[in-house]
């Protein structure tokens, strides 16, 4: 029964592993998106302004995902520790919201009054707050020792 | 003294501010005779020294003088197409010898034509209203934010040249028809015959930038015929209405 139950519980390494790929595909869409609205001129006479807006919202989760998958790209033993699913399904939802509300925001500016780069800034107000929720539950996965290591 | 005593409260000072303001308002002689001068003669508020340099421009005496003999006239003649192409609003100003006629910054097309309805005369963005896909992706990815264009028509012996190191502002434009004057011209301009004066028209041609701000896009992709013909002017202008 309790083997059962356990197989069913995620590995820290793949709740890690969909963590870091629902970011690199959430954050990628958003900066392709963006990259080709700054190619038609929508963002002139400064582009490099909506990238600014971008980065701090995704870089440092991404940056922190990266150092961890780097720092353990050559230990190559298996990862057996378990994560609760709860907190393992909060991260990932909380995750998928936060990069959906991104993306909404980036969507939806044609049908809004603002300009391009008013709406982006103005969305801060409810990004900011779901991002601080979201890095904490993803900080807590990716500083998380793994068993191997605690055991060494 | 009332002022002095009431100047301690912050009701008190906002009397203060308010009975300076009135002061001056009654000494100003912009207010004490309107448009009028002490002899009584009336005269026009003056926009410009000299015109900022504009985008397009053209000599349209040619299209106004068959239809009008004196000044008066030919403000008759730009007023009537004017409010037929939908300016119903036009500020009318001083110029050397004679007068100048400036409408209120209207949104175009990109072709110079104008927008319909209240969109005509709005500066802020204009959200999608169809649900196409096609309008859509061309609005997230290609939409700018807006042209805008503000015509002078200017009547007079000089004022022809415009000067090249002033730029119009957005904010300038904006307020340019509402400080003019409204109506017929004062009478000592109004009689002066048309033969000598040079009617110019000049164009400021705005675009909106995405990031923020505007500018006076110099020069215009559209020449000063072709904007008087988007705007429905031209053939009014030609055929006197």
């Amino acid at each position: 029964m309790s083997r059962n139950k356990s197989r069913r519980l995620p590995t820290l390494e793949a709740t890690r592993a969909h963590l870091f790929r629902l970011w690199m595909v959430g954050s990628g869409i958003c900066a392709l998106i963006l990259a080709s609205e700054a190619v038609g001129g929508r963002f002139d006479p400064d582009p490099s302004e909506v990238f600014g807006w971008l980065m701090p919202n995704v870089l440092p989760t991404l940056s922190l995902m990266v150092a961890l998958i780097r720092a353990e790209a050559t230990q190559a033993a298996e990862d057996t520790q378990l994560v609760k699913p709860l907190f393992a399904s909060f991260a990932i939802w909380g995750s998928r919201v936060y990069l959906g509300a991104i993306l909404i925001t980036i969507l939806v500016e044609p049908f809004t009054n603002y300009q391009p780069l008013e709406l982006l800034k103005f969305s801060n107000l409810w990004l900011g707050p779901l991002q601080g929720l979201v890095a904490s539950s993803i900080g807590v996965l990716f500083l998380t020792e793994r068993q191997r290591e605690r055991a060494q | 003294m009332v002022s002095r005593s009431r100047g301690t409260s912050p009701s008190g000072r906002l009397f203060e501010l308010g009975s300076y303001i009135g002061l001056y308002a009654y000494q100003s002689p912009r207010f004490v005779s309107g448009n009028h001068t002490d002899s009584g003669a009336s005269v026009l508020p003056r926009l410009w020294q000299q015109p900022p340099i504009a985008s397009a421009s053209d000599d349209i005496t040619g299209l106004i003088s068959p239809h009008a003999r004196t000044l008066e006239e030919s403000r008759q003649v730009l007023s009537n197409a004017l409010r037929a192409a939908g300016f119903d609003e036009v500020g009318v100003y001083d110029a050397p010898g004679g007068f100048m006629l400036v409408t209120k910054v209207e949104r175009i097309h990109a072709d110079g034509s104008s927008f319909q309805g209240k969109e005509r005369w709005t500066s802020e963005k204009e959200p999608l209203r169809s649900l196409s896909l096609a309008e859509y992706l061309k609005a997230l990815f290609l939409e700018k934010p807006g042209q805008f264009r503000l015509m002078a028509f200017v009547v007079s012996t000089g004022f022809e040249t415009t000067d090249r190191t002033k730029i119009l502002t957005e904010e300038f434009a904006r307020r340019a028809v509402v400080r003019g004057a409204r109506g017929e011209l004062p009478e000592d301009i109004a009689s002066k015959p048309l033969a000598g004066h040079k009617c110019q028209v000049l164009i400021y041609h705005f675009e909106k930038r995405p990031g923020g701000g505007v500018r006076v896009l110099l020069p215009s992709e559209l020449s000063a015929q072709n904007h008087l013909a988007k705007a429905q002017l031209l053939a009014r202008l030609g055929a006197g209405q």
